[in-house]
């Protein structure tokens, strides 16, 4: 079910000081079987005429926060526009939001290295993790403790849009160091079963980060990238998988578009520890209900090397895995 | 209460009478009809030449939505145009693989357009024209975009994939892999695989667009005899008709009791209604539509409650009253009520949102969630769906 990325089997020792929930009693939401996942492939699923049962606990946790009053400001407040031109750029204007929204590093009590985040210190913005169940049904918890290996779901109270959370892989006692297979699947299984179109999960890879984490928010309409066409450069017929090179866009971005999810993000995971390998920054767009992953490469800071030839890399990488 | 197929026959029939169904029958072409306001956007209306290009049978249509036809090779972000379009209100022409009932993929050219209301110019229905499209694979992008670069095709000599590549580094890295592809791929399409790019010509696009033309023209000569006037484009956009029918799509994934209500306009109408509150009070579309929601009110509501509300409205705050409601047939219910003002992209209260919870009825469904939860869950919907309207310059092609 679960497989643990060799990479990470070394370093897992070296990962940032423990950080404990005991004590923390949340809702916890446990995938129901994700036949998606599980088997590797996507059945053509029915769209589902009502909203899934983890869509509605986000929504609702999210919206019960904005009634309690945990936000800096009221994100719909923001205006948004559509910038004219060719790729339909949208603009928000949001004067609550300033640098000091953005999670910084170092700065907490639990360790140098850590996202310096508000639920470390007020557990109101902690809303409920998700785990892996038993049942092939999704089941609800009420309040439980937190599971050896979950995802923490936390408000963002400086939001970009609505409902803006940030996904916290957590397993043992322990903030995940990198991304690999398992904490990508984690993130994975949740744009799968919120099963909203308007659902996204976002990743920024920072080298200086001793720990990761997700970011998803909702947005009823595409982001401009998902309207670029593409240059496909690899099909894979028999498991509904293509891999394409967005065209006409300001960033290098690849597309990975596929029905067997376990096989795309493997082969995301195993691409990004390459980056990640060669300190290259990139970003990653999860949307479409789980079945595509953007990955934007990032002019590094570190190696002056063109983005071309580290996308060409990633490329390489592909030949050979699959 | 309407039954759904009741609701179906009504789309076609209260708006063009019943005579259109033979003049649409007697059209030779593929199309279908759906009505994005009934939940779930079904089609109200298959021609012959559709059912049987997909080799179905007419009760296994009508209600369905057009994604039945849709298959493991159709292309996503086609179908993602598809749907931005029909909540952009308006045209799309797309090649798209479709599969048979038998289950064979095939590409065709689809070609869709929104009908409008002559009066308030709301979008009554979209009409689907369909044409099937001879194989002669190009590119890879499902809008039919041109580059500029011709030399950026590569028309594989391998018989059965076609690849497109950059004109950089990676040109031979994808060439070397189309060929290993290539040799791997099952070259007889005719079964379950299917070519991966397909475009019309424009002969076919022709075609697609003058059977909408005709079909179009029965549809708003039969609109004259009911006095429901329909036209292609739109006309006027009255307050109601500023309802958009991409709201009104969102909206239907929401199963809980709720209305949403217009401060804008006079007397602050309801401008939607969930399906859960016609169940819930018992009164039908036409008798909501366009009222306050004072008619829920009756003899022993408490005109405090009232008056927190009216005040919550004013003030432009959310709050939470626990109110005594009238049906339609008289019987009374306490009803958890939860507004909260609803903004759009302007940033500016667009709506209020109004959702009902009967209070006998506060049983957990098996999943877990609590009724108060999911009132939340509604609004957060609502919210979802109201944020990106009115977003400002270009999104609107019509």
């Amino acid at each position: 079910m679960v497989t643990v990325d060799q990479l990470q089997g070394d370093d897992f020792s070296k990962q940032c000081s423990p950080f404990s929930l005991k004590g923390v009693r949340i809702p916890l939401y446990h995938f129901g079987c994700i036949s998606g996942l599980d088997d590797g492939s996507a059945s053509l699923e029915e769209e589902e005429e009502e909203q899934s049962l983890l869509d509605s606990v986000l929504l609702a946790h999210w919206e019960d926060r904005m009634w309690k009053g945990l936000f800096r400001y009221d994100v719909t407040t923001s205006e948004i526009k559509v910038i004219g031109g060719r790729r339909k750029f949208i603009a928000q204007l949001n004067e609550g939001w300033s640098k000091d929204c953005i999670p910084k590093l170092g700065r907490s009590k639990t360790g140098r290295g850590v996202f310096d985040f508000g639920w470390m210190d007020s557990q109101e913005e902690l809303l409920f993790s998700v785990a892996r169940g038993g049942q092939s049904r999704p089941e609800l918890v009420l309040a439980t403790d937190v599971p050896d290996s979950a995802l923490l779901i936390t408000v963002n109270a400086s939001p970009v849009e609505y409902g803006h959370v940030f996904l916290i892989p957590y397993c043992s006692n322990i903030l995940y160091h990198f991304l690999d297979a398992k904490s990508l699947e984690l993130a994975l299984c949740v744009a799968v079963e919120v099963k909203n179109y308007s659902f996204r999960l976002f990743y920024d890879y920072s080298p200086s980060a001793s720990h990761i984490y997700f970011q998803a928010c909702y947005f009823q309409i595409p982001l401009p990238v998902e309207f670029m066409p593409s240059d496909t450069f690899f099909v894979d017929g028999q498991k509904g998988t293509c891999i394409s090179s967005v065209a006409d866009y300001p960033i290098k971005t690849l597309m990975f578009e596929s029905n067997h999810f376990k096989l795309m993000l493997e082969v995301v995971a195993e691409i990004c520890s390459c980056l990640r390998g060669k300190l290259i920054l990139y970003n990653l767009l999860i949307s479409d209900r789980g079945r595509k992953i953007f990955l934007f490469l990032q002019l590094g800071n570190v190696e002056a090397t063109s983005c071309s030839h580290q996308g060409l890399h990633s490329i390489m990488l592909l030949k050979r895995l699959c | 209460m309407e039954s759904e197929l009741g609701l179906i026959e009504q789309s076609i029939n209260s708006r063009y009478s019943l005579w259109v169904l033979e003049a649409l029958n007697e059209l030779p072409e593929s199309f279908t009809v759906t009505d994005p306001c009934i939940s779930g956007q079904p089609i109200v209306f298959a021609s012959k030449g559709f059912l049987k290009m997909m080799g179905y049978s007419k009760s296994e249509v009508i209600g369905k939505n057009g994604r039945i036809f849709q298959g493991p090779g159709t292309c996503r972000r086609s179908v993602m145009e598809i749907r931005e379009a029909i909540r952009e209100e308006r045209g799309v022409q797309i090649n798209l693989v479709n599969y048979r009932r038998d289950g064979t993929p095939f590409w065709m050219l689809f070609h869709m357009c929104p009908v409008f209301s002559k009066e308030d110019g709301r979008v009554i229905h979209f009409v689907g024209v369909q044409v099937p499209i001879l194989q002669k694979p190009r590119r890879r992008n499902g809008v039919g975009l041109v580059y500029e670069d011709e030399s950026r095709m590569i028309e594989s000599v391998y018989g059965s994939c076609r690849r497109e590549v950059c004109s950089d580094a990676m040109v031979d890295l994808g060439r070397a892999l189309s060929l290993e592809c290539a040799l791997d791929d099952d070259a007889d399409h005719r079964g379950v695989q299917i070519e991966d790019t397909c475009e019309a010509s424009e002969l076919e696009k022709r075609r697609a667009v003058s059977a909408m033309n005709n079909i179009l023209s029965v549809l708003t000569y039969y609109s004259e005899s009911t006095g429901r006037l329909v036209c292609g484009k739109r006309c006027s956009l009255t307050g109601l008709g500023l309802f958009s029918s991409s709201l009104n799509i969102s909206l239907g994934r929401i199963k809980q009791s709720f209305v949403l209500t217009d401060p804008h306009l006079p007397d602050m109408p309801i401008v939607y209604a969930s399906e859960a509150f016609f169940k819930l009070t018992g009164y039908a579309r036409h008798e909501v539509l366009g009222r306050n929601c004072r008619f829920l009110s009756g003899e022993d509501t408490d005109s405090s409650a009232i008056y927190r509300v009216k005040e919550s409205v004013q003030n432009e705050k959310a709050c939470t009253v626990r109110i005594l409601n009238y049906r339609k047939d008289k019987s009374s219910f306490w009803n958890l009520l939860h507004i909260s003002p609803i903004r759009n992209a302007t940033g500016k209260i667009a709506y209020f949102v109004g959702v009902q919870m009967e209070e006998a009825c506060k049983n957990q469904d098996g999943h877990g969630l609590s009724p108060e939860m999911r009132q939340l869950s509604a609004v957060g919907a609502v919210r979802i769906a109201v944020r990106s309207l009115s977003m400002g310059a270009g999104t609107s092609k019509s």
